[in-house]
């Protein structure tokens, strides 16, 4: 079955086919609006981080309009496998190119935001496990949970949403093995920690 | 697709993200909201980042929340609504663009044909340069002349004989005069203006093809023995 957008409203009021076949047809941007109203707080959870007053939001908002508009008028709806994991990725670019810019043309630190978060996957890890004894060995004294979380999420920078759909996880026990998984190697590597985990 | 996708709404709402991660909810909702990020990629991605982010506390919370009421609110000035009828600019566009190719072309077929001898654009003129003054004698020879060109002798007799002896057109008057009513075969008459043609000196242009019309009318009447209308 072909793929499609679905951008079902709370109320049910809006048809992902119709509203973007819709759009596409009439370039009415009131569609848009409706997009993100449907997705607000999905938008803020994901976008929170990485702007800290609300001059930044306003001008990720902004940018968010425009690359919708954009973007919505020119999509191939049947491309696309996942409406709302495309539209994640799309804020999320969203979000960091607003980001960069802020910092560029301002010229000022964000504080946690820019420390953190100026790279799209800052927590990631500087070396891959087999590339060092050391940490290979920390890995290992993981339990089973705990290494495949590290691994999926910090080698393979795969989401939580696939580590539960590829191993059955609950969404509360990957935070919970990828927590205990990094106070037990902060533990093991001690000082070489930070060397290994930007977080 | 529509059937799946229906099976994951309504979204998470923020209170009930950050009620997740800091663990208030009940057992049952919670639950719930494990089922619901395992198939939307939108939920599971906000709470994975608010997650990485440092989870539910309460003041990540009324930060989220204020972001978000910044974030709807006048959310619906953003959008221009579509124009409703003519797009006026684009029909001025087009208009102008028409214009400009019809003018091109014009000027480009004038310069193509100026170049050959004896032509102007401008009708009835013999002013290369193309001037548009137009004698009244030689306008009204003209309108007399399509007559003639379309075989409407009888109107083109009238008119040509209503016209003025202008000097610019009254050779021409004269000849067309005489060949409308020999073609009428009212040879009696044709024999006047072509015999002004044929004897008056000043007169060369039509002179020598008038000789050979007025011998026509002759013939005629020879043979009719009289005025045959």
């Amino acid at each position: 079955m072909t793929r499609i957008l679905n951008f079902r409203g709370r109320s049910g009021k809006l048809s992902g086919t119709a509203l973007i076949q819709k759009y596409q047809q009439t370039g009415d941007q009131r569609l848009v609006v409706a997009l993100m109203e449907e997705f607000s707080s999905q938008i803020t959870g994901i976008a929170f981080k990485y702007f800290k007053d609300h001059d930044d939001i306003l001008d990720f908002r902004n940018d968010l309009f425009v690359k919708l508009v954009e973007t919505l008028r020119e999509v191939d709806t049947t491309q696309i496998r996942s409406a709302e994991r495309w539209l994640c990725r799309l804020i999320r670019n969203a979000a960091l190119d607003c980001l960069r810019k802020r910092n560029t043309y301002r010229g000022h630190t964000l504080g946690y935001a820019t420390e953190r978060e100026a790279n799209p996957r800052v927590d990631r890890v500087n070396l891959k496990p087999l590339d060092n004894p050391l940490l290979h060995r920390a890995l290992q004294e993981l339990n089973a949970g705990e290494r495949i979380c590290i691994e999926k999420i910090f080698f393979e920078e795969m989401s939580y949403q696939d580590i539960m759909q590829e191993h059955g996880f609950t969404f509360n026990q990957v935070r919970g093995y990828r927590d205990r998984a990094i106070r037990r190697l902060r533990t093991l590597l001690k000082d070489d920690f930070a060397e290994y985990f930007s977080l | 697709m529509e059937n799946q996708s229906t099976l994951i709404y309504p979204h998470l709402d923020l209170e009930t993200m950050f009620d997740f991660l800091e663990g208030k909810l009940s057992p049952g909702r919670t639950a719930e909201v494990e089922a619901h990020v395992l198939e939307c990629a939108a939920c599971a991605t906000a709470l994975e980042e608010m997650d990485r982010a440092g989870g539910g506390t309460p003041e990540n919370r009324q930060q989220a929340q204020e972001f978000k009421a910044v974030f709807t609110a006048d959310l619906d000035k953003m959008a221009r609504p579509p124009k409703a009828g003519w797009n006026w600019n684009r029909v001025i566009q087009v208009a102008a663009i028409a214009l400009l190719v019809l003018n091109l072309g014009w000027a480009g077929f004038n310069l193509s044909r100026s170049l050959s001898p004896g032509f102007s654009p401008y009708p009835y003129s013999n002013d290369r340069a193309g001037s548009n003054n137009i004698s009244e004698a030689e306008s009204d020879l003209q309108t007399a002349l399509f007559a003639y060109r379309d075989h409407h002798y009888g109107a083109a007799a009238t008119q040509l004989q209503a016209l003025p002896d202008d000097p610019a057109t009254i050779e021409r008057k004269l000849f067309y005069l005489g060949n409308a009513l020999l073609a009428l075969n009212r040879n009696a008459e044709a024999v006047v203006p072509l015999r002004k043609l044929v004897d008056n000196p000043d007169y060369e242009l039509y002179a020598q093809s008038a000789q050979h019309y007025l011998g026509i009318a002759y013939l005629r009447l020879s043979q009719t023995d009289g005025p045959g209308e």
